[in-house]
């Protein structure tokens, strides 16, 4: 992992992370006590990112949230990837009546725009954390189900499958043992990539008002709520969280290639 | 073309099972249409029993879904309660506003991202190549509502040469007569220079948001695309027979590298029509993606189950044409081989 991508992506990464495990006791103001007094000030010593309209501490909040964004980002991708290694695998290696039903499930599911997919989601669940997780993993499901499959029905037949058929594993032993983490590595590329996408995915969320509510700090609403200063010029109330937005999702797509070039090393280059 | 129909038939299921989804989905939705139509939420128990006969709502679901398909047999994708409109005609009026927009972002992603990558392709660790290489890789971190913001902010406050964000057209100017619908040859076909010059000022922001968007992937793949093909042998056999560069560059490796270009434009597409909603929203543009997104947070119904559908078939027929190009620019493989 010496290449300058991953070196990058750590960088980026590192803080990010940090101030989701640690930033809710490091900040120096409360993220959701408002100062009337204190509306719309610039960045200043006090205030490094400045105040929002109801003088909030801007840096506080785009600290503070990447907790829930970041939270629901892996837990939404660590539940499509478990959920979706399983299925795939189970499809590819079984084959029959499961594949053909969850093949036309997905291929349902794949016809509809991602994005507007997680809005109705988000809707028909009502605006929670969970909901948010919950239409995340979802609607990136069938891109898990799809590799497993594929890796899963490639290798069904390769030797050491054969082997341990004839030594007497188990359908369920061959697949835990043998297939699974076998199929892991493509399947944790993808997840890296789809972290960054789930990043701004609960963003542009909560930016439409669907999905997380407001006052939780939280970059897209932050955003959300500091459009209308932007006309007016009032610029930092968007600015900062959008820009904690963009390097979250700039480290996470870095990451993704980076793991790349480790797993697939014919693309490297 | 028995390629081509079994393709067509492959999308039977898939469009039944989108039809079935958005079904579900809404389904799903909280609130009950029921209390809707009867105006008021305090209406008591037996007129939204009597509304709920009436609108079908308590008949088994396989039966409201037979309903919902001989409705839409008919040409009718319901009643949108907010607007008081059918949605058809609500989506009808809405689409070229959408289609207009995505489109001029999406021509002008691909006038940027083709000479890009191919440049880029072409002087491999020049300035160019290290440009697209950036760009493709922080343009896809992009949040597209942030990037629009940020337009806003340097053309329109700071320097003020794009107009207020406040939609297609200034609210006080008269829009041209309908024909298209689309904005831009509906002001040239009614002669109205200055209504399509503010028109374009109006577009011009939006759209750069969105092609910004689209031209990471496509230059990403573009330059990807050509390295691979200029160092393929007939690129050098090309060479040796000592055709001129330009011949070679633009007609044999390019119309190679086309192949995976196209596939892509199609990924692109679909991330589009998501992220047409938030561009949307942020510069007021009055399309179906804020339509639908009003309808949602307003739990009507039937606008949400129809912009899903127009969604799907447009990212279906998308797909199609995707398919039909690749067909075209590679008649080895595809649907018009067995032709």
């Amino acid at each position: 992992m010496r290449s300058p991508l991953a070196l990058a992506a750590g960088l980026i990464l590192a803080p990010l992370i940090f101030c989701a495990l640690f930033g809710l006791w490091l900040v120096p103001y409360d993220p959701i006590a408002t100062q009337a007094g204190m509306a719309l000030h610039p960045p200043s010593a006090a205030h490094w990112f400045g105040t929002d309209q109801l003088g909030r501490d801007v840096f506080s909040r785009v600290v503070v949230a990447a907790r829930l964004d970041l939270g629901i980002a892996f837990v939404a991708v660590l539940l499509s990837l478990a959920l979706g290694a399983v299925l795939g695998a189970a499809m590819g290696y079984f084959q029959g009546w499961l594949d053909a039903v969850a093949g036309r499930v997905t291929d349902v599911l794949m016809a509809f725009p991602l994005f507007m997919l997680a809005m109705v989601l988000v809707g028909a669940l009502g605006p929670s954390a969970t909901a948010v997780v919950c239409a995340t993993a979802a609607v990136n499901l069938p891109f898990y189900i799809r590799l497993a499959r594929a890796e899963a029905s490639i290798r069904r037949h390769l030797g050491y499958v054969e082997a341990a058929r004839v030594g007497g594993s188990g359908h369920g032993r061959i697949l835990r043992v043998f297939l699974l983490p076998n199929i892991l590595p493509p399947l944790l590329v993808q997840a890296s990539v789809n972290l960054g996408w789930a990043v701004l995915n609960t963003a542009g969320l909560s930016f439409l008002g669907l999905g997380i509510r407001a006052p939780a700090p939280e970059w897209g609403i932050m955003v959300a709520e500091g459009a209308q200063f932007v006309i007016s010029g009032r610029w930092w109330i968007a600015a900062f969280p959008g820009l904690a937005l963009m390097l979250a999702v700039l480290g996470f797509n870095l990451l993704g290639d980076a793991l790349r070039e480790v797993v697939d090393p014919r693309r490297r280059g | 073309m028995a390629g081509l129909l079994r393709r067509l038939l492959a999308l039977v299921p898939v469009l039944l099972g989108v039809t079935l989804a958005s079904f579900l989905l809404t389904w799903l939705l909280p609130g009950d249409p029921a209390v809707f139509f009867a105006n008021s939420v305090t209406a008591d128990a037996a007129t939204v029993a009597a509304l709920r006969a009436k609108m079908g709502l308590d008949l088994p679901l396989w039966q409201q879904f037979l309903a919902y398909l001989a409705q839409l047999a008919r040409g009718d994708l319901g009643q949108s309660i907010q607007t008081g409109q059918p949605v058809a005609a609500d989506l009808l009026q809405r689409l070229p506003a959408s289609a207009e927009l995505t489109l001029a972002a999406l021509g002008a992603a691909l006038l940027l991202a083709l000479p890009l990558g191919i440049a880029a392709a072409l002087r491999p660790g020049s300035v160019i190549d290290h440009a697209c290489r950036v760009l493709s890789v922080a343009g896809v971190a992009l949040p597209s509502f942030v990037t629009g913001l940020l337009l806003i902010y340097v053309f329109y406050f700071h320097l003020g040469l794009a107009p207020e964000p406040i939609g297609r057209l200034d609210p006080f100017a008269i829009p041209p007569p309908r024909v298209t619908g689309f904005l831009l040859p509906d002001t040239l076909l009614a002669g109205d220079g200055a209504g399509f010059l503010a028109a374009a000022r109006q577009l011009v922001l939006p759209a750069a948001t969105m092609a910004l968007f689209a031209l990471a992937p496509l230059a990403r793949m573009t330059r990807a695309a050509m390295l691979d093909v200029l160092g393929s042998d007939f690129i050098r056999a090309a060479r040796a027979h000592g055709l001129r560069r330009r011949r070679i560059v633009l007609s044999y490796a390019l119309r190679n590298a086309l192949l995976p270009v196209v596939t892509t434009l199609g990924m692109v597409f679909s991330s589009m029509l998501g992220a047409n909603v938030l561009v949307e929203r942020v510069f007021a543009w009055p399309g179906i993606g804020s339509y639908a997104l009003d309808a949602l947070l307003g739990l009507d119904y039937a606008p949400v189950q129809g912009f899903m559908l127009v969604m799907a078939g447009l990212l279906v027929g998308v797909n199609l044409l995707v398919d039909l190009l690749c067909a075209i620019i590679d008649p080895r493989s595809g649907l018009l081989r067995d032709a």
